[in-house]
């Protein structure tokens, strides 16, 4: 064979075993992913529109001011405001992040004029009726599933990781599992792709603006698609701020009844 | 010109039989396109129907709670924890099969529910509370909610369901999608025995359909062979040769091919109506030729040769013949006129395979005599027939002297039977059409522990935003509450129902809270909860549509008829002033109303059959008296009929119902041939009213008994089906052959003899030449 073909193949391999060895481990992946919080929902203040859209195309738009803070990273605490539609302004949810059991979750309704505790297995419920599903939001699925590092490949312009994540707790999900683009460049996730325990595609989340914002990257633009039941919701960021000094006396049940 | 076209018939005898084999064969390649398919949609899913699109949209819009494969799970209490974390098991072995988009269980409902202070979201039970407390919270919570009770779980708990959805809707799923969804629970089931104490059931619409479906192929992997014995019974009996049992059966089975070769070009799979087709085809498209051999046969003994002998029994039987099959046809052809596609479609195939039969007559059947070897064996039916016409001799001595008492017990039975056929009780029931057994027996189980079959809907539409308001809520629980007020009903479930779930939840579990809050933003804070999966089950997203969906036993559409009807009054008294507009659908809202329609459908295509003959025998014999004469000993078997299901309490159904397009076959032919035989003797120079009257029964008597058994004998096949519907349909059929028999020996001559102008010699009418023919020629063999 010819020495100079070896040569070339062995530096290919050589390069290839490289470029392998470069890829993170997920684990590492999904810590900086969650570490960067692209989606502001530890550690900043954030004001949101979103349009929910059937499969009519018929529109519903909500509006919500929220604020978070980490308490015990990657632990957070939020509050969650509602400033529209109009029945629902004034609305409120509080959730603080437990790692071992259930998350504590408190909803405001104004009309009942006192917030009530939310308790049982939810995670697999919509969140205000949204297609972000409270487990969705609360990040479990990828802190404490099993991922692997599937590859790469670009989306657009931007090389991505493909991270699959396996939830860990059967039934406490309601995904099969979690496959994720992570951008290289600065762990956000460009698109989330959620599979049933049929391994059918479930939902899509898209990421269609990034913006920095202090040094932090945020999904400012982004859709989340159901597929199964035709339904979509656009989640936009209108305003942004990294903030992880939000008062600890903002994340109680007496400042959520407070309108 | 029978003989003319008979001889050009023999002449050209090797291209016909190459022409016959052609069209065997494409008959044959055609027929293998036919699928056989127990599809409920298939009873009202027509183009004229307007609420197949309304009932499509709103199962498109809310979903159709009947499309599960569902496993009942039966234990002395559900709620134990064995029993929770084997119905757990089972939810996980499901979740990841393709076949179903959506697996619920009592481990994964969703449910909302006061636990103290806190409101409790999410799945009931999953994961399973470690305490025994949490499990009997759950309990607590599932057999008091109007959300999950009867749907999902029994007000005992000593029953549940695992509801499996398919992937592809079980409306629109082919048979094979749903065998292959019912088998994946089966394999999870067999891979996952019970515990002790647990008993499953696999039932639900799916099982329904395949079962159905399996159990159409079996009745007639039954039907067809054993009326082709009874055939070949018959004709052994009767021609003691193979020759004699080998042609009618050629001829009938060419008529049969030829008809399901066509069948495909209709467009529909072969259904529980048409599944007796081929069994009706089989017995009605054997009679003719059956006669035609006789007389030919008759003809041979005679002395003719085989040539002459087939002219002759043509020439005798050509006209009458065509006549009955005309009738007959005539009859099944008034079916097609009706809207419903299935019904339609058995007149157009009966219709079609009838003439057809009548061609394979007038073609296969003369071909196969002038060409196969006439039989050694001579024909030994004369003794049969000179037994029973010793038998009518004594028969019409007996009657003719008694006309005014039988006169006055037709009066009677006519009455009776009239009075009995307005007492007549419609009421389909779609469980009460399945065959005994598991899967019927799995459905009942359902109906006694959870909910029924049937479902109705009543569709809510208004402007946008309308459901989120107070007095709609309210007007909506109302509605509910009139539904629930029926036994048969056993889950009513809405938007009202869930809001005022949410509101005892959020009001610490009282059940006095289980009402519609008065504010309006209360209502909308409460329904912004759900996710797009759970509202679209109760509402749409702009709040303009919603729906009550009633789930209720199978106890016949009689019943459920008195519901949909205060029902109506309900969404008018309700809806109507708050501007919204309320309609009845659903599976039920839709499938029993056509059920019924159909029957009065074909109660109607009885009539319009019956009337049509009866024109037809205005005309051929230019007398309206003979066309008269024949309504009334037509139209008591039928009545007679009418009798018996008023006695037993038998409801009407498609299948009972079906007995009288057998009538519309079956009776007539004999009226017409006394008829025709009483002008013919009239014709003769007999002025004797009751020597004419004797020599017509003599004559049609025995071809009429021997039809009257060989239609009576092929009928009774379907009293082998494992469907109770055709079965009865079996009894029916043979009921009315055999009154119709009777009632034509006895009433037809009566009236005859009553009625009958015997002054006026018979006129030329076109029944008579053919019942009469000629003086048979003697013409010398064509070969």
């Amino acid at each position: 064979m010819n020495p100079i073909f070896i040569a070339a193949l062995s530096l290919a391999l050589v390069a290839g075993s490289a470029a392998r060895a470069a890829a993170p481990a997920a684990s590492e992946i999904i810590g900086k992913v969650l570490d960067a919080d692209p989606w502001g929902l530890a550690g900043a203040e954030v004001d949101a529109r979103v349009i929910k859209r059937d499969k009519r195309n018929s529109t519903e738009e909500l509006a919500f001011h929220a604020i978070s803070r980490k308490y015990a990273p990657p632990l957070a605490k939020s509050l969650v405001r509602f400033s529209a539609p109009a029945d629902l302004a004034g609305s409120g949810f509080l959730q603080t992040q437990k790692d071992k059991g259930d998350d504590e979750r408190y909803l405001y309704l104004p009309e009942l004029k006192r917030a009530r505790r939310i308790a049982g297995s939810l995670r697999a419920n919509a969140f205000m009726g949204t297609d972000f599903s409270f487990a969705d939001m609360d990040r479990r699925d990828l802190r404490d599933g099993a991922s692997t590092v599937k590859g790469e490949e670009k989306i657009g312009k931007y090389a991505c990781w493909i991270v699959e994540t396996t939830p860990l707790k059967k039934g406490d999900s309601e995904y099969g599992r979690i496959v994720m683009w992570v951008r290289e460049d600065n762990f956000v996730p460009l698109r989330m792709q959620m599979f049933d325990k049929a391994q059918v595609l479930l939902k899509t989340l898209t990421t269609e603006e990034v913006r920095r914002v202090g040094g932090t990257w945020f999904i400012t633009r982004s859709k989340m698609v159901n597929h199964r039941e035709q339904h979509q919701t656009e989640l936009t960021l209108t305003k942004v701020q990294p903030k992880n000094d939000v008062p600890e006396d903002q994340f109680t049940v007496r400042n959520l009844e407070k309108q | 010109m029978m003989a003319r076209y008979l001889r050009w018939l023999l002449t050209h005898r090797k291209w016909l039989l190459v022409v016959l084999a052609l069209t065997m064969g494409l008959a044959v390649w055609s027929a293998l396109h036919l699928r056989i398919r127990f599809s409920v949609r298939d009873f009202y899913d027509y183009p004229g129907n307007p609420e197949v699109a309304v009932v499509d949209a709103y199962h498109k819009d809310f979903g159709d709670p009947g499309g599960f494969v569902t496993v009942l799970i039966e234990s002395k209490d559900v709620f134990a924890r064995p029993v929770l974390e084997y119905i757990e098991l089972l939810t996980h072995a499901l979740e990841p099969d393709q076949t179903f988009s959506h697996v619920i269980s009592l481990t994964n409902a969703k449910a909302i529910y006061a636990d103290g202070d806190a409101v409790m979201v999410g799945t009931l039970l999953s994961p399973i509370p470690a305490d025994d407390a949490g499990i009997e919270r759950a309990k607590r919570a599932a057999t008091t909610s109007n959300l999950l009770r009867r749907r999902l779980v029994s007000p005992d708990a000593t029953a549940t369901a695992i509801l499996a959805e398919m992937r592809v809707p079980v409306a629109q799923a082919s048979i094979e999608e749903q065998g292959a969804a019912i088998e994946a629970v089966n394999r999870v089931l067999a891979a996952h025995p019970a515990p002790a104490g647990v008993a499953l059931r696999v039932t639900g619409a799916p099982t329904i359909e395949v079962e159905g479906s399996r159990l159409l192929i079996v009745d007639q992997m039954v039907f067809f062979p054993v009326a082709i014995l009874i055939m070949f019974g018959f004709l052994f009996v009767t021609f003691r040769s193979a020759h004699g049992i080998a042609l009618p059966f050629a001829a009938v089975l060419t008529a049969l091919t030829w008809t399901f070769g066509i069948y495909p070009l209709f467009g529909r799979p072969v259904d529980m109506i048409s599944s007796a087709i081929p069994a009706t085809l089989l017995v009605y498209g054997a009679v003719d030729p059956i006669f035609v051999l006789t007389r030919f046969l008759e003809k041979l003994e005679a002395g003719l040769s085989r040539e002459d002998a087939l002219i002759a029994a043509y020439r005798e039987l050509g006209m009458p013949c065509f006549l009955t099959s005309f009738t007959t046809a005539l009859g099944f052809f008034s079916f097609a006129t009706m809207k419903l596609p299935t019904i339609a479609n058995f007149g157009w195939v009966v219709g079609i395979g009838v003439s057809l039969a009548w061609v394979t007559t007038m073609t296969v059947l003369p071909l196969l005599l002038g060409t196969l070897p006439v039989p050694k064996r001579r024909y030994a039916g004369n003794t049969l027939t000179l037994w029973v016409d010793a038998r009518i001799v004594g028969f019409w001595e007996f009657v003719r002297t008694r006309t005014k008492p039988i006169m006055a017990i037709t009066l009677v039975v006519l009455v009776v039977g009239g009075w009995a056929s307005t007492k007549q009780l419609i009421s389909s029931s779609h469980v009460g059409m399945l065959p005994p057994g598991g899967v019927r027996e799995g459905v009942e189980q359902m109906e006694k522990k959870l909910t029924g079959v049937l479902r109705t809907a009543i569709l809510i539409e208004g402007p946008e935003g309308s459901m989120k308001k107070p007095e709609v809520l309210r007007a909506i629980s109302r509605l509910d509450d009139t539904a629930r007020k029926y036994d048969f009903v056993e889950s009513t479930v809405s938007l009202a129902t869930l809001v005022a779930e949410e509101n005892q939840a959020f009001n610490g579990g009282d059940p006095k809270e289980r009402v519609i809050p008065k504010s309006q933003m209360l209502i909308a804070q409460y329904l912004s909860m759900l996710g797009p999966d759970e509202r679209s089950d109760f509402v749409d997203s702009s709040y303009s549509r919603t729906h009550i969906r009633i789930l209720s036993e199978d106890t016949g559409s009689h019943i459920w008829h008195r519901m949909a009807d205060e029902m109506k009054v309900a969404i008018d008294r309700e809806l109507k002033p708050l501007g919204i507009k309320g309609t009845i659908t659903g599976f039920a809202g839709v499938i029993v109303p056509v059920l019924d329609e159909m029957i009065v459908d074909m109660i109607w295509g009885f009539f319009i059959g019956f009337a049509v003959i009866v024109g037809v025998e205005w005309i051929i014999f230019r007398s309206l008296r003979i066309a008269l004469i024949s309504v009334i000993p037509n139209i008591l078997p039928a009545l007679a009929c009418f009798v018996v299901i008023a006695i037993f309490g038998i409801p009407l159904r498609i299948g009972t119902t079906l007995f009288l397009s057998v009538s519309i076959g079956g009776l007539f032919n004999t009226t017409i041939h006394i008829a025709a035989r009483a002008r013919q003797r009239m014709a003769e120079g007999e002025t004797d009213p009751d020597a004419i009257m004797e020599h017509s029964l003599r004559k049609v008597g025995p071809p009429a008994l021997f039809t009257a058994v060989i239609l009576s004998a092929g009928f009774s096949v379907f009293t082998l089906s494992r469907f109770p519907d055709l079965k009865t349909f079996g009894v029916l059929a043979v009921t009315v052959l055999i009154t119709g028999f009777f009632s034509d020996m006895l009433v037809t001559s009566v009236m005859m003899r009553l009625f009958f102008d015997f002054k006026q010699p018979g006129r030329p009418a076109a029944a008579e030449t053919l019942q009469n023919p000629p003086a048979t020629p003697q013409i010398s063999s064509a070969a």
